[in-house]
């Protein structure tokens, strides 16, 4: 019998788990407006920064978005704002440039702009503009790394007051070639823009599995100031993915393997050390020096996630409890419109049943279920 | 109407749900034990469907036991004794093969009955008579 479930709207080619997950991830995208808006307030900002009387623009500032946006695994907030981070690179080496300055400068060039002077706050590295409707922007000013080359930048650190070394070109080219894109990017002259939204169904299995593992960080800590950061999971996932091509595979070969790197850390008597791919200077991971609560976070978070998905993996009965608990609300999203598709299909009367009892689309050599009405007295 | 015996009904059972076991009296009362699986990710429902002829059929599941959500007491769309109730009276009658009907509808019971139990919404619509205010979206 070659009968479809119905659910698989999407990817018919996607077994039972990998399907859910799949629609799991189509529900943390951002809604297209929300990513629209976002773009169009990018520009409007690259504009500023470019304009004539920019204070910038004579260091032919290279602007360009980096984190989640451009690498595709951004989510959906479970509530308040989403962001975009983007980098203010001036075209000469930092060893000429005081820190501060720049962070200033940059700072008080928005301050002094009728548009941005209400909206723009000082955070430690970046300067970042909060709208009224759930969206802020981090612009993270920087200058060229001559000494290390390539795409390598730095960046002011207000708290240490000194530059610390960045990659976030490299860092997503790295991305890109662990994703199996293998695209690089294009260096402009002016500010890049930021790349239409991928699809659900253009996204490779590493970044469905970030995506997951975000909104599953989203939901397990209680306390936000303990949660792994984004560009830590984003990091530790990509480098070890192994190119496996399903999305349960994916996350599940993430988790275990993150889980040994945790165990061999501990055998060395050190913690996970998560550096930039492409720029190794760069620890990702610096806060958990200071912070042993945050780290402690971490390793019970993913070994509890890594059990919890094995164990979701093996199970053979209904599995949406256990989605529920790792993945929150869109779960029930995605079950309520599966059932709303297949109660269409049902209201056609194009519902079938094959001899295992699995609901399908009617098709030959599947029973299909004729019209009926669910009635009741309790 | 042209009533079916048990017999009829039994061989219409074992060409289309040949995992459904009959005992039979011999008489007019027949009942199946089968499994059902309404979807990949379902449990595997063993069910019970007793039958005398031509009353209406009485659908149990076996196994596993149905869950009840903590803000919801009664499952939707059940009578008395956790009897399933997957037709009106005049959708069913015994000229109509059970194979074809009652089986297909119970799967498709049991597949609303995973999502009512998930989110607290029953999709697939139908009548409840004494329960109106039952939610669903």
């Amino acid at each position: 019998m070659s009968a479809v479930a119905i659910p698989s709207v999407t990817s018919p080619a996607l077994g039972g788990l990998d399907q859910i997950l799949f629609e799991i991830c189509e529900e943390l995208q951002l809604p297209p407006h929300r990513h629209d808006q976002a773009e169009s307030r990018y520009k409007a900002v690259a504009g500023v920064l470019e304009a004539e009387q920019s204070p910038f623009r004579s260091f032919r500032p290279i602007i360009y978005p980096q984190g989640s946006m451009p690498l595709g695994t951004t989510v959906k907030p479970v509530e308040g704002p989403h962001d975009l981070d983007f980098v203010l690179e001036l075209s000469l080496s930092h060893v000429n440039v005081d820190p501060l300055r720049l962070f200033d400068q940059l700072f008080l060039y928005l301050k002094g702009h009728g548009t941005y002077s209400s909206m723009v706050s000082r955070k430690n590295r970046c300067v970042r503009i909060t709208y009224a409707d759930e969206f802020y922007m981090d612009i993270l000013p920087g200058c060229k790394d001559l000494q290390t080359g390539g795409t390598c930048i730095q960046v002011p650190d207000r708290e240490l007051e000194c530059w610390k070394p960045s990659n976030p070109i490299g860092y997503l080219r790295w991305f890109g070639i662990q994703n199996k894109l293998g695209t690089g990017l294009r260096i402009l002259e002016k500010a890049m823009p930021l790349p239409a939204q991928q699809s659900t169904e253009e996204k490779r299995p590493l970044q469905l599995a970030v995506q997951l593992l975000k909104r599953w960080r989203d939901l397990y800590y209680a306390t936000p100031d303990l949660a792994p950061i984004s560009i830590v999971l984003t990091t530790l996932a990509a480098d070890v993915y192994n190119g496996e091509q399903s999305v349960s595979q994916t996350l599940s070969n993430i988790l275990a393997r993150i889980t040994d790197r945790i165990v061999a850390a501990e055998a060395a008597g050190d913690r996970v050390r998560v550096h930039n791919p492409s720029n190794l200077e760069e620890d990702l991971s610096e806060r958990w020096d200071g912070n042993h609560d945050a780290y402690n976070a971490f390793t019970s978070g993913m070994r509890a996630f890594n059990r919890q998905l094995q164990d979701l993996i093996r199970r053979t009965g209904d599995v949406n409890p256990q989605l529920q608990r790792l993945f929150g609300e869109t779960v029930d999203t995605v079950l309520i419109k599966r059932a709303k598709q297949v109660q269409d299909e049902r209201r056609r009367g194009g519902l079938g049943v094959s001899k295992s009892g699995l609901i399908t689309s009617a098709a030959a050599g599947v029973l299909p279920v004729r019209a009926n009405t669910f009635h009741g007295t309790e | 109407m042209n009533r079916l015996t048990v017999a009829q009904q039994v061989y219409h059972m074992r060409a289309v749900f040949p995992q459904f076991h009959a005992e039979t009296n011999r008489g007019n009362w027949v009942r199946w034990t089968g499994t059902l699986q309404p979807h990949e990710l379902s449990d595997q429902y063993t069910v019970a469907i007793s039958y005398t002829v031509p009353f209406r059929p009485e659908i149990r599941i076996v196994s596993p036991e149905l869950r009840r959500r903590s803000d919801c007491k009664n499952l939707p769309h059940i009578f008395p004794g956790e009897l399933l109730c997957v037709h009106t009276a005049d959708e069913w009658n015994g000229g109509l093969i059970l194979a074809r009907t009652i089986v297909p509808w119970t799967s498709t019971w049991l597949y609303f009955y995973e999502t009512w139990y998930a989110t607290g919404l029953w999709l697939g619509e139908g009548t409840h008579p004494e329960f109106p205010q039952h939610r669903s979206a």
